[in-house]
C-alpha cells in the first residue's frame, strides 16, 4: 500500500474539514461517516507502526483540523484518531482479508474507539444523540475499509 | 522493501501501546492545564477554518428565517413572581425585594444575591406572598443566606386551628431534606384540625410590628399510626416556585432602594459558525465581542442555548428547543404565575451560571435560529456568606 503524499492529503483534509459542518447541518448529517476518520483509515497503512512517524503526523494533523471545526476536545479527536489506527493493526495482522465480512469487522473496530470518545464528548456538553448515530458511525467504516482493503491480484500484493 | 526487525517492531508497538493509553486516558479525564494547552493550540487554526467552514454552511443549507412571534415582555416572568411575591402591607414593616442565587430547599437554605450592603442582617423573616418561607442566617456583603422552616433543627412559632374553634399554639421543627416539619409542643387545650392552615406567631425577640403579619406556613397532615403511639403532625411546606427567583423581607426602615438587582455580565456576539463539524446543528460557535464569563446565549431576546464550550474567544452553544430542556432548567408561566408545571411559555431557572427569567419559547417552538442579534450572558458566581 503506497503513502498517500502529503501534497494530496493536505488539501483533501482542508477541504473535508470545510464542509463537514455544512455537511453535519444537513437533515441525514448526524448519520453521514466521520470524513476525517475514513481519510486516517484510508491514507494511513494497515500496519501503522511500520510507517510510524507517518501516521503519528496523519493522526496529529487530522485531529487538528477536526478540533478546530468542532466544540470536541483536541484530545479526544487525537485519540480518537489514534486508537482507531491502533486496534485496526492489532487485529488486522490476525485476520484474514480474504473474507469480506472479516474486513468489515476490522475496519467497525477500528471505528469504535472514536465513536466511544465522541458519545462521551456529546454527554459532557448535553447533547442527546439517537443510538443509532454512532452505529451508523461504525458501520460506514466497516463498509469502507470492507471495500478499500480487497485484496488485489496475489502476484501483486507487496505489503504482506 | 524495508522491514524493520521484529525487536524494533516489538519496540514500535509498545511505543504505540503506550501513546494511545496516554491520549486515551486525556481524552476522558480532560487534565486541565493539558486541555488548555491543546485547545491553545487550535485556536489559531480555528481562526481560519471556522469563517471559511461558515461560509461553505451559509451556501449548502441555508438558515431558514423563524417564524414571527408575538412579542414577549423580557421580564415577563419577573413582573410576575414580583405581583406573585409582594406581601400585604403592614404598617411598621417594609419590604425588601431581593433575587434568589441559588436555590437548595433540600439543604434547607436559599442563597440570596444581596447582603449587608442591602440592608440583610440575620434573624430578618423572609417571605413570598402570604408565606413565610424562613428567617435570614449568614450573611456577607454581597450574599444572605436563608434558612428555610424545612431545614434541620429550625424553630418557628406557629399557630393551629383547633378543633373547638380555638387558636393552639406549637413550635414547628424542621427536620431537614426533604422530611417536611413537624409540629412540637402543642398547646393541650385542643386538636388540631387536618389539612387546616398554620400560621406564623410572632417569636419572642421580634419587633411588636411583626404581629400583624399575616402569613401561612403550610397545611397540617396528620402522619404515623396513633393505636401505636406513632402519630404526629406534620406541615406541608412547599418552596413556592416564584420563591425560587425572588423573596421579600421584612425590614423595619429603609433605603430609597427596595429592590436588589441581580448582578449580570452581558457581552455582544456574532455567529461563527452555525453547525459543528462532528455534532451538525446542535451547536453553533458565536465569538464573543468581549471577555466574559458566559453561560447562555440569546437570540432576539430568546434563548439560543447554553454555552457548553469555549476556545479562546470562540464558544460553542447548544441549541435545544424549549420542549426538550430538562424540567429542572425551567420554569412555566401560566395565568401570570410562575409554576413547575407543564406551561405554554417556558423560562430559565436560574442554575449553572444561568440568569433567571430568560425567554426559553413556547412549548412547541423549534429550536432557536442563531440569526438575530446575538447576545452572551453571565451570572456574576456568588460567594458564601461568611458570618
Amino acid at each position: 500500500m503506497k503513502l498517500v503524499r502529503w501534497r494530496v492529503l493536505l488539501p483533501v483534509a482542508f477541504l473535508v474539514t470545510l464542509s463537514a459542518p455544512a455537511l453535519r447541518a444537513l437533515s441525514i448529517g448526524p448519520y453521514l461517516p466521520d470524513p476525517w476518520l475514513l481519510l486516517v483509515v484510508g491514507c494511513v497503512p494497515a500496519r501503522a507502526s511500520d510507517r510510524l512517524r507517518y501516521s503519528t503526523q496523519v493522526v496529529f494533523v487530522l485531529g487538528w483540523l477536526r478540533a478546530s471545526v468542532s466544540a470536541v476536545s483536541p484530545w479526544s479527536c487525537w485519540a480518537g484518531l489514534a486508537g482507531a489506527l491502533f486496534l485496526r493493526e492489532r487485529v488486522h495482522r490476525h485476520i484474514s482479508e480474504e473474507s469480506i465480512l472479516l474486513r468489515f469487522f476490522v475496519g467497525a473496530l477500528a471505528a469504535s474507539p472514536p465513536t466511544a470518545l465522541d458519545w462521551l464528548e456529546s454527554s459532557r456538553l448535553g447533547l442527546e444523540r439517537a443510538w443509532t448515530e454512532p452505529l451508523f458511525a461504525v458501520v460506514w467504516v466497516g463498509a469502507f475499509w470492507a471495500i478499500v482493503r480487497r485484496p488485489g491480484p496475489r502476484r501483486l500484493r507487496l505489503d504482506r | 522493501m524495508f522491514l524493520p526487525s521484529v525487536a524494533e517492531r516489538h519496540r514500535r508497538a509498545v511505543l504505540l501501546s503506550v501513546g494511545v493509553t496516554v491520549l486515551t486516558l486525556q481524552a476522558v479525564v480532560q487534565f486541565s492545564p493539558l486541555e488548555a494547552v491543546a485547545r491553545a493550540v487550535t485556536a489559531p487554526l480555528a481562526q481560519l477554518t471556522m469563517p471559511l467552514a461558515g461560509w461553505v454552511v451559509d451556501r449548502v443549507s441555508p438558515e431558514q428565517s423563524p417564524p414571527e412571534q408575538a412579542p414577549l415582555s423580557a421580564d415577563a416572568l419577573i413582573q410576575a413572581e414580583r405581583a406573585a411575591g409582594q406581601p400585604a402591607a403592614v404598617p411598621g414593616v417594609a419590604w425588601l425585594e431581593v433575587p434568589v442565587g441559588l436555590s437548595q430547599p433540600e439543604a434547607g437554605r436559599l442563597l440570596l444575591a444581596a447582603g449587608t450592603d442591602f440592608g440583610l442582617a440575620k434573624g430578618m423573616p423572609v417571605v413570598y406572598g402570604g408565606q413565610w418561607l424562613g428567617r435570614i442566617g449568614r450573611t456577607g456583603s454581597a450574599t444572605a443566606e436563608v434558612e428555610l422552616l424545612s431545614g434541620a433543627a429550625r424553630r418557628t412559632p406557629a399557630v393551629l386551628d383547633g378543633d373547638r374553634g380555638e387558636l393552639l399554639r406549637a413550635v414547628l421543627e424542621g427536620r431537614g431534606g426533604i422530611e417536611q416539619p413537624i409540629v412540637r409542643w402543642l398547646e393541650a387545650k385542643g386538636e388540631p384540625v387536618a389539612a387546616s392552615e398554620t400560621y406564623y406567631r410572632r417569636g419572642a425577640t421580634d419587633p411588636p410590628a411583626y404581629a400583624a403579619l399575616d402569613l401561612t406556613l403550610g397545611s397540617l397532615v396528620r402522619v404515623g399510626d396513633p393505636d401505636r403511639g406513632s402519630a404526629a403532625w406534620e406541615v406541608e411546606f412547599l418552596l413556592p416556585a416564584g420563591g425560587e427567583g425572588r423573596v421579600f423581607v421584612a425590614a423595619g426602615a429603609v433605603s430609597d432602594t427596595v429592590i436588589a438587582e441581580p448582578p449580570i455580565q452581558t457581552a455582544a456576539a456574532s455567529l461563527a459558525l452555525r453547525a459543528d463539524g462532528v455534532f451538525g446543528s446542535r451547536l453553533c460557535g458565536l465569538r464573543a465581542a468581549s471577555e466574559l464569563s458566559a453561560s447562555i446565549a440569546m437570540v432576539d431576546g430568546r434563548v439560543l442555548g447554553r454555552v457548553v464550550a469555549r476556545r479562546g474567544e470562540l464558544l460553542w452553544c447548544s441549541r435545544r428547543a424549549p420542549a426538550d430542556w430538562p424540567s429542572s432548567s425551567w420554569v412555566g408561566l401560566d395565568d401570570d404565575a410562575a409554576t413547575r408545571e407543564d406551561a405554554a411559555l417556558r423560562f430559565t431557572r436560574g442554575d449553572q451560571g444561568v440568569p433567571r427569567g430568560l425567554f426559553l419559547g413556547s412549548r412547541m417552538d423549534p429550536a432557536p435560529s442563531p440569526v438575530g442579534e446575538l447576545r452572551l450572558l453571565g451570572r456574576v458566581p456568588l460567594s458564601e456568606p461568611d458570618a
